[in-house]
């Protein structure tokens, strides 16, 4: 079980930074901010199986902070100039 | 190789690349951020050589490194409101001894000046904030902006 | 090669293990390298685009990304406080300090304008330090980090180590948390010192300040703009959800990975979405009981160690059958005296008041 986990978490990791291209190429502001906060619930998954794989049971409460605070860079995104987000 | 010292090379080059974006880049905000890339390559290095025992993990490095993330934050907002004071000051998001020589900055500055006074419709009177002008021409700037889009 | 790796990493649990079971082992290894070479990547990456790609929003986003990666990496060096903390301040505030003060110093100085310039424009100079020099000098200091890294990772171990010492009197000092016990026991004094610099940050930063209004809300305040409508319910969800999770940190610190700093990172976050939404609004002065909260602090925790000279035989020591009661009321009042320092960086104001709506 542990094993399918460990590749799970490799699996997401590897995700993510495929997913990054998103990040780089844009176009818009939103686009890039869109795909950061999905890399923060694709975090949160790596946590957990990482919380199974390792046995640290902590790990658990650092995605559930992640989760909690994942509004936190979106509302900010949201309070620049709209001029400035099209791009 | 362990993971201790996998970590601690990786740390070793996102040190080079910290100092390497430090150098180079002049825009303040991506020097704070190369600051911060290059504190937590520090971080990292503390964290991976409290690794290195093979049968428990030190804390008083996870300690340091914790007071550290909290100082590093702390330092980083005093350095983002001198930055915003500075640029509100001069207009400028880059230092001036970055300019090549001294005779430099005084030209780009008053360029800098009146452009943005030619922009705002005339320059505001000496000894006045000139802050909020921006700050109102620039949510103007915005409301057309936004009317334009709908 | 990779054969030695997985070996390397599994020696210590595959010993007495059946043959069978040894290849479970070695692929979980080669899959924990996969794991940490891809993030290795990942933080490389994204570090030299943060510091070197062309456009100032992508590398302010590729920051919080960074951050996110960064606690992984922290979780896998089996470092669940530091997590905390990372998740805590990466999510909760540098990612709105950052794009706050984006939002500040965009559009005056060509790098990323209304219309971005390909080339930059006359007020922005030449790189004065040529590329050449650059790169020597990092990767001159990339080296040296990275040998002292290497050397102290090949070097055998000293067999008394401070951390040794701190895990081996874990029992003495109140708490089950050895992060925890060093930073409030073991190694108080450097505690102190951190708070004090966070209070001398906020003092610096308000010499410098004097905008009140560049962290709010923005338009949402004009009576022609009103706010989005999923903020109402948003906030009313997070707040408490928010003030729960602080009072948890805090208490878990004692026992797991938890405490004042990830506690008061958080409530600073709290704080932070607050004032982003206009229910909190910046005051220039701080009240007497802000000012109470920011050194609060320093005062409790400099009094209670101080009476441990006389108390307990020596300054900074608790009084035996003392520890974990002190420990919890200093790590408190700590919440409370770190939270308020970095709401009030990010607000760039005296004090906090709230939105009288």
């Amino acid at each position: 079980m542990t094993l399918l986990y460990t590749g799970l978490a490799v699996f997401l990791l590897l995700n993510l930074l495929v997913g990054l291209m998103r990040v780089y190429f844009g176009p818009t502001a939103a686009d890039r901010m869109l795909a950061a906060l999905l890399f923060g619930t694709t975090t949160v998954a790596v946590l957990l199986l990482l919380a199974e794989a390792m046995a640290l049971s902590a790990l658990r409460d650092v995605a559930l902070l992640f989760t909690l605070l994942a509004a936190v860079v979106a509302l900010a995104f949201t309070r620049l100039p709209r001029r400035f987000k099209g791009r | 190789m362990s993971q201790a010292a996998f970590y601690a090379l990786v740390a070793g080059a996102l040190t080079g690349i910290g100092i390497y974006g430090l150098i180079t880049q002049r825009h303040l905000l991506r020097r704070v951020l190369a600051v911060n890339i290059l504190g937590s390559s520090v971080f990292l290095l503390l964290v991976a050589l409290a690794r290195r025992h093979p049968d428990y993990v030190d804390p008083v490095p996870h300690a340091m490194v914790l007071t550290g993330i909290v100082i590093a934050v702390s330092a980083t907002a005093f350095a983002l409101v001198l930055a915003r004071r500075y640029h509100a000051a001069t207009g400028l998001t880059h230092l001036p001894e970055d300019e090549e020589s001294e005779e430099a900055l005084a030209p780009g500055l008053l360029n800098r000046r009146s452009l943005a006074d030619r922009r705002s419709g005339g320059g505001p009177p000496p000894g006045q904030p000139e802050r909020r002008q921006g700050a109102r021409r620039r949510s103007d700037e915005d409301r057309r902006s936004d009317e334009g889009a709908q | 090669m990779i054969r030695a790796l997985a070996d390397d990493a599994v020696s210590g649990a595959a010993t007495g293990a059946a043959t069978g079971a040894a290849t479970d082992l070695e692929i979980a290894a080669l899959l924990w390298w996969a794991f940490d070479g891809l993030l290795a990547l990942g933080l490389l990456g994204l570090a030299y685009q943060v510091v070197a790609g062309r456009q100032l929003f992508r590398s302010v986003v590729l920051f919080i990304i960074y951050g996110l990666l960064m606690a992984v990496a922290w979780a896998r060096l089996a470092a669940p406080d530091l997590a905390l903390a990372e998740a805590a301040i990466g999510a909760g505030l540098t990612g709105a300090l950052l794009l706050s003060a984006y939002r500040n110093l965009i559009g005056t100085d060509g790098e990323e304008g209304p219309h971005a310039p390909i080339t930059p424009p006359a007020g922005a100079p030449p790189m004065t330090v040529p590329r050449w020099a650059a790169l020597f000098a990092a990767a001159l200091a990339g080296l040296l980090v990275a040998g002292i890294g290497w050397v102290a990772v090949g070097l055998q171990p000293p067999e008394q180590t401070a951390g040794r010492l701190a895990l081996e009197q874990l029992a003495e000092s109140g708490v089950e948390n050895p992060v925890t016990a060093v930073l409030l026991n073991f190694r108080s004094i450097d505690t102190i010192g951190e708070v004090v610099v966070l209070f001398v940050a906020f003092l610096a930063a308000r010499v410098v300040a004097q905008e009140l209004d560049h962290a709010g809300p923005g338009d949402w305040l004009r009576a022609s703009q009103r706010e989005p409508l999923l903020v109402g319910p948003l906030i009313a969800f997070i707040a408490p959800m928010a003030v729960l999770v602080t009072g948890y940190l805090l208490w878990a610190g004692g026992h797991q990975p938890g405490g004042a700093f990830q506690a008061g990172a958080v409530l600073a976050a709290l704080a932070v979405l607050l004032r982003l939404t206009g229910r909190l609004r910046p005051r220039l002065e701080p009240t007497l009981l802000e000012r109470s909260v920011l050194v609060g602090g320093v005062v409790l925790f400099s009094a209670i160690g101080l009476a441990g000279a006389g108390l307990a035989g020596a300054v900074l020591e608790y009084p035996p059958g003392w520890d974990y009661r002190l420990i919890l009321l200093i790590e408190t009042v700590l919440t409370l005296s770190i939270a308020l320092p970095l709401a009030l960086l990010f607000s760039g104001s005296g004090g906090l008041r709230q939105e009288v709506r």
